[in-house]
This record gives structure tokens, C-alpha cells and sequence, in this order.
């Protein structure tokens, strides 16, 4: 019980600090990584989900609409390293929506499924507690654009 | 330890129909909370006009924003029956059941996640209709075709920046 309590009071003092000082790649040795080469394919368009969201820890990826088997690969932006994508796999089972595929020579990703994120949760909650951070800052912003947006309109 | 033993640990409050839990762009006290018993109303300003988001029904988290990012309340929130019970999370709270139930911030993950796909998927919605009401109100080209061009060309470079990892 000791135990848990200073891993607490740990936890506490990790949030009340500014989020940037927060780097969700600091827990990232507890994500199952995987090397890739340029222009494997990690997720295809209109393929069924396959649960996972992954985590650039180096390399650039492109993404984009069709594929490259049907040789209509549209790239619409790139993503490096730090950015993650991917994430709504782990809640739902929607097709993914565009390809993403390698784009430097290398790369390696951190590949988290909801199993091992609710295992990490159990051991480092910091790490979904990052994730977390992220996506509500993303969400603020989303939200905010999206009040603009409804303001345009009058 | 699980979720519902933590539940069942929290400080709990009950409010009455009529009565605002929170108003929005308030500077949070740091606290979200669980629904009990009851149902509450989420408002939130839309130019001017008070708007009706969603209901929260018993078993929901709410007001996680204000403990992750510390921001004012994002809405407002009214209980509407005749008595809510609720019970509190604070900060401190947060941080034990982040340690006790891991499954505990995995769902507000999957929630906020949920919210963030739904803005991201009307804020596109939104753009595609005005995109298509410009061009089918453009038959005349009374506004100079450079200007055009500029304008759609930072329309574009406005959602490049946006993280659409929805795939």
C-alpha cells in the first residue's frame, strides 16, 4: 500500500508540470517495436482494422490515398518521427481510411494493440497518461477550429 | 484493485434539477466526475446561443479535460432530474485510480479519442458542404480568380496541419 502511495505522489508531481515537459517517447521502451524498409505498407486503405496504432520513433512515413498495388498511391502529407497514427483502430473496427507506407530507407515503429496498452497502462501509467495529454490537447483545438467554423457561418 | 472499487471509494454529492455542476470557459477546480444516480444536460456556447450538446447518463465520466489539461471547462453542465449524485475525482483521486485501474484511463483514452474523431469528422463535414455550396454559387466570376486561388490555397495549407489520424 506504502508502495503505491509514493508511486502516487510520483504520478502527481509528473502532472502538475507543464506537458511539454512531458515526452511520451521517454516510456517508449515499454512498446513492442518493429523495423521497417522504404515502402513496406503498414496500414492499407479499406483493409480491415487490425487493432493497432503505432508510434514513429525514427524514419518518415507517407500517407495517402489508394495503394501501391493498384498503382494509385496519392500522397497527401508525410509523418516522422514523434507523430503516431492510427489511433482509432483501438476503438473501433472501422476499414483504415488511407495508407500509410515507409517513406526513408528506414524506420521504426512502436506498435501498441489495446492488450499491451492496457498491460502498459498496468505498469507505467504515465505512458497512457501522455496519450492521453496528447489527444486532449488535440481535442481543444479541434474544438475550437470547429466554434470558428460555426461562427463563420452567421 | 478495479474500477468499481475506486468507484466505490469516491466522495460523493448530489445536486438538485436547475442546478449548473459547472459553467463553461470557468477555470476548472480540477475535478471530473462520475454519474451515478440521475441525468445530467452538457450546454455549451455556440456564438452566442446556449446549445444542448448531449445528455450524461449514470455510469459516464465527464470533465476529464480539466484534470488532464488544467483548460476552463469546455461546456456547461446542468443536472435535469430531480437529483443527481455524483461522485468527485479530484486530482489526487485521478492519481490513485490511474494506479489502482488501468482500465480506468484507458477509457477515457478511447473517449477522448471518440470526440476527437467526431470534431475532426464535422469540422471536414462542414468544410466539404461550404466547398460545395461556393462552387455551385459561383457560376460568375465577380471575385478576382488570384484572390480565389489564394484563398483555397491557405484553406489547404490550414488542414495539412491538422492531424487527421483517423485511418
Amino acid at each position: 500500500m506504502v508502495f503505491w502511495k509514493t508511486k502516487a505522489v510520483q504520478f502527481l508531481l509528473f502532472t502538475s508540470m507543464s506537458s511539454n515537459t512531458i515526452n511520451i517517447f521517454d516510456y517508449v521502451n515499454t512498446v513492442p517495436t518493429k523495423l521497417f524498409r522504404k515502402n513496406e505498407v503498414i496500414v492499407r486503405e479499406g483493409e480491415p482494422s487490425n487493432e493497432k496504432m503505432y508510434f514513429i520513433l525514427n524514419g518518415t512515413l507517407k500517407v495517402g490515398m489508394g495503394t501501391p498495388e493498384q498503382k494509385n498511391f496519392q500522397e497527401v502529407r508525410k509523418l516522422t518521427t514523434g507523430q503516431f497514427f492510427g489511433e482509432i483502430a483501438l476503438i473501433s473496427n472501422r476499414p483504415r481510411a488511407m495508407t500509410v507506407m515507409i517513406d526513408s530507407d528506414k524506420a521504426q515503429l512502436g506498435i501498441l494493440d489495446k492488450q499491451n496498452l492496457i498491460r502498459i497502462a498496468n505498469s507505467n501509467p504515465m505512458f497512457v497518461y501522455c496519450l492521453l495529454q496528447t489527444y486532449v490537447e488535440r481535442l481543444i483545438e479541434a474544438e475550437s477550429r470547429l466554434k470558428e467554423l460555426i461562427g463563420e457561418e452567421k | 484493485m478495479g474500477l468499481k472499487e475506486s468507484l466505490a471509494k469516491l466522495t460523493m454529492i448530489s445536486i438538485k434539477r436547475g442546478d449548473v455542476l459547472f459553467r463553461e470557459g470557468v477555470q476548472s477546480n480540477g475535478a471530473m466526475f462520475f454519474l451515478f444516480e440521475g441525468q445530467l444536460d452538457i450546454y455549451k456556447n455556440f456564438d452566442g446561443k446556449q446549445a444542448k450538446v448531449r445528455s450524461i447518463l449514470p455510469g459516464e465520466f465527464f470533465g476529464e479535460m480539466a484534470i488532464i489539461n488544467n483548460s476552463p471547462r469546455a461546456a456547461s453542465v446542468i443536472a435535469v432530474s430531480e437529483v443527481a449524485k455524483l461522485g468527485v475525482i479530484n486530482r489526487q483521486t485521478f492519481g490513485k485510480m490511474s494506479q489502482e485501474s488501468p482500465e480506468f484511463l484507458f477509457l477515457l483514452l478511447k473517449r477522448i479519442i471518440e470526440r476527437l474523431f467526431e470534431t475532426e469528422s464535422r469540422i471536414r463535414q462542414i468544410r466539404a458542404e461550404r466547398e460545395a455550396a461556393a462552387a455551385s454559387e459561383e457560376p460568375l466570376p465577380v471575385v478576382a480568380p488570384p484572390e480565389d486561388d489564394q484563398e483555397s490555397s491557405e484553406e489547404s495549407s490550414d488542414e495539412e496541419e491538422l492531424p487527421e489520424l483517423e485511418d
